[in-house]
């Protein structure tokens, strides 16, 4: 029911500029989308990793003075017996841990919603310890005229989920921590009910049970409360390790869509649809039993880390449903259907 | 010659335990821990009892001194029936910790079920009845507590969720609804609390308008997790700035009742009284019986400035 644009990916890491000289730019995926002055906007999250040295090992690492993140390489010598390489992602140093590769968010725009222009600098950039390990995957939600974006804020010992506001993607009021550890995949919905916010987010739960999507309310969007289980995870190849949901509900005639993620056997991520309540969105009127979207194309089976799809960012555009989507950690992509046609799909 | 060395700072009551099995009414499992009250000249603990099929549930106990405690033998607090809670109880309450607040009482518990563990609030005026507030987090925290007043005008709670092992603070205009959260404590690398830590007693306002959080601190060994008491003392205004720390356990397990039991290595408390400067400290040993340990706060005190270099 998607018909995947021909010019995929449409971003790829060499399109983006890095943000401190010695770095190299590896990822250029899962964006957050919204529509503004005519223009589709992205938020891009970039990866960024060093250019590396015969003989050494080069990490990216931020030292943080007075609310800004300053880019640093760190490096250590290829030979010291101190240096653990832990698989691609990382480096463990006398016990302390080093990523391989840090994100943080980026705009680009676009008229036509398929060539974009992508900033030469960061729109968000990680600003304390708390993001020491990078933002990852904005949400944007538009209410009432300002622009709300949640992205996932990493650090040394968790990751969780902040909040940030704009009206005009050129200044950032940022809020902090919305959902404590460990917690991402926030969809903020684009109006509220009943005077409350609403918001979809997913306690990782590693202590205990599986990743599940969770309904939570709020009167300012920076508490929350009223939380509620409202999806599980299936007991199939498709969602045997955890869901997480998307971009903001879209509201329709049968009630709110979400395209949420799935993660299945071997790691591998597909899209499925659910259709929340109109009046009461923690309940669930209907869920896909097979994905809307599935790794194909050999730019989403290969790739930074292969077989992944993963949407966070969707605009509707001329009638047009425009799935923005990062394929395997590496590049934005984008497919096109109609509210209709996923609606008749579920 | 000196006088014999004192391993912990807390003296354990000759009479402990306060509370084990032969104690109660009926048959159970396990006797977890219990949070603790002083109302009027009652003295209060609500205990985590593990029935024999396997869930646990909060009962109260009842006391004229503080040492000889009458367990009730219905729960005060059991797995709710209510549509709103029971698929996010149907393992479990536990962990009760009461919190003094005006003239009412708030409870914090676990509530466990196979969607994970969540922080429930529940109050009571005079322990007669109980009403359920909320279950007031997502999944995936435990440890909750409630401070006995407001904070610049708000609630605030403490919770340790599981993910990096920190206590956090955060903050609500109504119970209901909860943010500003910010990491408070961590676990120490190569500490006695280098793996976990969490809130044990709710804070305890001092005369000197300190916060006094004591709270537990884990260390995983080859043998299982070690789980022993620390404290902390919080800014007057803003408690989620640290003042000072014990670098060593106030308390650890060393007795045969707080080293043999269900779960061996334990202890854990969810409440203390304070009387004075006198510090009452209940807690959980090897998940098998309740225990009472007394203490002051100068001791405390005088143990973070002491301990600062003692690693």
């Amino acid at each position: 029911m998607f018909e995947r644009c021909q010019k995929n990916p449409i971003i790829r890491p060499a399109d983006v500029r890095p943000s401190a000289e010695g770095y190299r730019v590896v990822g250029a995926f899962n964006p957050g989308a919204t529509l503004f002055n005519d223009e589709v906007i992205l938020l891009l999250r970039v990866a960024e990793s060093c250019v590396q040295q015969q003989g050494k090992i080069r990490i990216p690492v931020y030292r943080f003075s007075e609310g800004r993140g300053i880019p640093e390489i760190k490096e250590f010598d290829a030979h010291d017996p101190d240096v653990l390489l832990k698989d691609t992602r990382g480096v463990v140093y006398r016990g302390k841990d080093y990523l391989s590769s840090i994100s943080h968010l980026r705009l680009a725009r676009s008229v036509d919603g398929i060539n974009f222009t992508v900033d030469p600098t960061p729109f968000i950039y990680p600003c304390s310890p708390t993001e020491a390990y990078g933002t990852e995957d904005a949400r944007i939600v538009s209410i009432d005229g300002t622009f709300y974006i949640n992205y996932t804020i990493v650090s040394t010992d968790s990751w969780c989920t902040a909040l940030s506001s704009t009206d005009d993607f050129k200044k950032l009021k940022q809020f902090g921590i919305i959902f404590h550890p460990e917690n991402k995949d926030v969809a903020i919905f684009p109006q509220k009910i009943n005077n409350k916010y609403m918001a979809l987010h997913r306690p990782n739960n590693s202590g205990f049970g599986q990743a599940s999507i969770w309904y939570a309310e709020s009167p300012d969007l920076l508490h929350w409360g009223h939380h509620k289980c409202i999806a599980r995870p299936r007991r199939t190849v498709y969602e045997s390790m955890k869901i997480g949901s998307g971009s903001a509900p879209i509201k329709t005639d049968e009630g709110w869509l979400c395209i949420y993620h799935a993660k299945g056997d071997n790691s591998r991520y597909s899209l499925f649809g659910m259709l929340l309540d109109l009046e009461q969105p923690w309940k669930v009127i209907k869920r896909s039993t097979m994905p809307l979207f599935e790794p194909e194309l050999e730019y989403e089976t290969t790739g930074f880390f292969g077989n992944v799809v993963f949407t966070n960012g969707i605009v509707i555009k001329d009638g047009q449903l425009f799935m923005y989507y990062g394929s395997s950690d590496e590049t934005t992509c984008l497919a096109v259907s109609s509210v209709e046609q996923i609606l008749y799909g579920l | 010659m000196p006088p014999k060395k004192q391993l912990d700072i807390i003296h354990r009551w000759e009479g402990n335990p306060v509370v084990n099995m032969e104690d109660l009414w009926f048959r159970a499992a396990d006797i977890c821990n219990a949070g603790a009250v002083k109302m009027a000249d009652t003295y209060l603990l609500l205990i985590t009892i593990e029935s024999l099929r396997g869930h646990k549930s909060l009962y109260l106990a009842r006391s004229t001194d503080g040492h000889y405690f009458e367990v009730d033998d219905e729960p005060f607090i059991k797995r709710s029936a209510d549509k709103a809670f029971k698929k996010y109880e149907e393992i479990s309450v536990m962990d009760g910790r009461i919190t003094p607040f005006e003239d009412t009482y708030y409870i914090t518990y676990v509530a466990e079920s196979q969607y994970g563990f969540r922080i429930g609030l529940a109050r009571t005026d005079a322990f007669e009845d109980v009403t359920r507030l909320g279950l007031i987090s997502a999944v995936d925290t435990k440890g909750g507590t409630l401070f006995p007043e407001k904070i610049n005008g708000r609630y605030a709670r403490l919770e340790r969720p599981w993910s990096g092992g920190r206590i956090w603070i955060s903050y609500s205009d109504d119970l209901v609804y909860w943010g500003g959260f910010k990491a408070l404590l961590s676990p120490r690398p190569g500490y006695w609390d280098a793996h976990r830590v969490g809130a044990a007693v709710p804070p305890i306002r001092l005369k000197d308008g300190r916060w006094l959080l004591i709270y537990y601190g884990i260390k995983d060994t080859s043998a299982g997790p070690l789980f022993r008491i620390g404290a902390v003392f919080l800014d007057p205004d803003n408690p989620a700035r640290v003042l000072t720390r014990t670098n060593v356990p106030i308390l650890s397990p060393r007795k045969p009742y707080e080293r043999i039991g269900d779960i061996p290595n334990l202890i854990f408390s969810c409440g203390a009284i304070l009387e004075g400067d006198k510090l009452l400290l209940y807690y959980g040993a090897a998940d098998s019986c309740i225990c009472l340990g007394s203490t002051t706060i100068d001791k405390i005190e005088q143990e973070c400035v002491k301990s600062k270099g003692d690693f």
